[in-house]
């Protein structure tokens, strides 16, 4: 698609909740010692944190709770809620309408769920932006809650997978504002439907007996239907080639120069993938934080969790941020928006 | 030829340059890894800006195959 521009709309918190259980990859039963060591130096990858009986909506709920204790922000004045996540409570209702009662907030609101991973955050921020663009009421907010709980669907036998992902789910207030703008820019290609997917549980593939039968592949890991399949190289040859393209035409069809941004976030795949992109952009690494190290891959959450770990402190008066989510689909996305020194960030724990 | 062959070695960190020939059967080499598969899938992208998959290393199964497959991209 061509760039979309949403005006008089602007990010005002940004909150990210992850689970306190934290798992090391150097000292984790599943991983061989050699092996240990040779994840974190390709992946970038050292703890991962777990959610064990919190869903990807607790680790939301949590978020956005923690927005409306420490903002001025008003539950009253949310008109829509958007949740984005592959791992939802259930396969219906949609979580949304369960988290709209959970948050208290009114009956005479949207609330809906959209089913991405990796470009989840971009597609999300466009959707809730040119909703809100269309509402009347000058005061309405929208809530945008992404996260996920992959480590639930990896098997602790598949190294393709099992060392890379952690759990985290996040939430953005978005209000109306004169003069602040939100750019983007969405992209798919489901010719790579496979290179990223779990076969069994939906309804082309009901669960079943054989949905749990371990397989052998690629040497030692194993893995069945009902777990998470990941084509590292399939991947990894879409990152670095669809990637760097997707920036450079963002930059041309919404006039904008690389030097006018402060900062670059990028989906957190993993640290060899992600750097080959940097590289690639020739963009300079203070302009490109990661999280990597501390939090692994969280799927949709991986961009408001760099944001809220790494940008925290460092916001100047206003930020310029290109934010770009690729992945699960194939999918992509890119978004352009500003924060301030105002802008509430926070990252906790539950 | 030759080029191929010298930027496929430089994807390996141990293995000995001599061990590199077009008939290699790269997938043998005991340095082969998941990771040494990506790095020549980025290593065809920074040098002949072609793209390959896993499908195509899968493919390949020596070096002179492998470079069959890059050049019909």
């Amino acid at each position: 698609m061509a760039v979309v521009k949403v005006k008089d709309i602007s990010i005002e918190s940004i909150v990210t909740c992850v689970p306190s259980k934290k798992v090391d990859n150097l000292n984790d039963s599943h991983i061989p010692e050699s092996q240990g060591k040779k994840i974190l130096d390709s992946t970038g990858i050292r703890y991962r944190r777990i959610a064990e009986k919190e869903t990807a909506a607790d680790l939301c709920f949590t978020a956005a709770e923690n927005i409306f204790e420490k903002t001025a922000a008003s539950k009253g004045d949310v008109a829509i809620l958007v949740f984005v996540t592959q791992t939802p409570d259930y396969i219906l209702p949609s979580t949304s309408t369960i988290l709209q009662d959970r948050l208290g907030l009114s009956q005479n609101m949207i609330a809906f769920d959209i089913g991405m991973g990796c470009s989840g955050y971009a597609y999300g921020l466009s959707v809730i932006a040119t909703l809100l663009e269309k509402l009347s009421n000058p005061n309405a907010t929208a809530l945008l809650l992404v996260g996920d709980t992959i480590s639930k669907i990896c098997n602790s036998n598949d190294l393709s997978t099992y060392p890379l992902f952690g759990d985290a789910g996040s939430a953005t207030l978005v209000k109306k504002k004169k003069g602040s703008t939100i750019v983007f820019d969405l992209h798919s290609n489901g010719k790579g439907a496979d290179a990223i997917k779990v076969e069994d549980g939906g309804f082309r593939n009901p669960y079943s007996e054989e949905s749990e039968k371990e397989l052998i592949f690629d040497g030692n890991n194993k893995r069945s239907r009902k777990d998470l399949f990941l084509n590292g190289m399939d991947v990894f040859s879409f990152g670095i080639t669809t990637v760097p393209k997707a920036i450079k035409l963002f930059y041309e069809e919404a006039a904008i120069k690389e030097e006018t941004i402060d900062f670059f976030i990028f989906h957190q795949a993993n640290m060899f993938m992600n750097e080959k992109i940097r590289k690639k952009l020739k963009l300079p690494e203070a302009k490109v934080p990661y999280s990597l190290y501390n939090f692994a891959n969280v799927s949709s959450a991986t961009i408001p969790l760099t944001i809220c770990v790494e940008l925290r402190n460092k916001i100047k008066t206003t930020s310029n941020i290109i934010a770009c989510g690729f992945g699960v689909g194939l999918s992509w996305g890119t978004v352009n928006f500003n924060l301030s020194k105002n802008t509430y960030l926070n990252i906790i724990e539950i | 030829m030759e080029r191929f062959i010298e930027n496929f070695a430089e994807q390996f960190d141990e293995t000995d340059i001599s061990e590199f020939t077009e008939d290699t059967v790269f997938k043998d080499l005991d340095e082969w890894d998941s990771m040494t598969a990506l790095s020549v899938i980025a290593m065809v992208d920074e040098e002949y800006e072609k793209t390959i998959n896993g499908d195509d290393i899968k493919k390949a199964s020596t070096i002179k195959e492998l470079m069959a497959i890059v050049e019909s991209k």
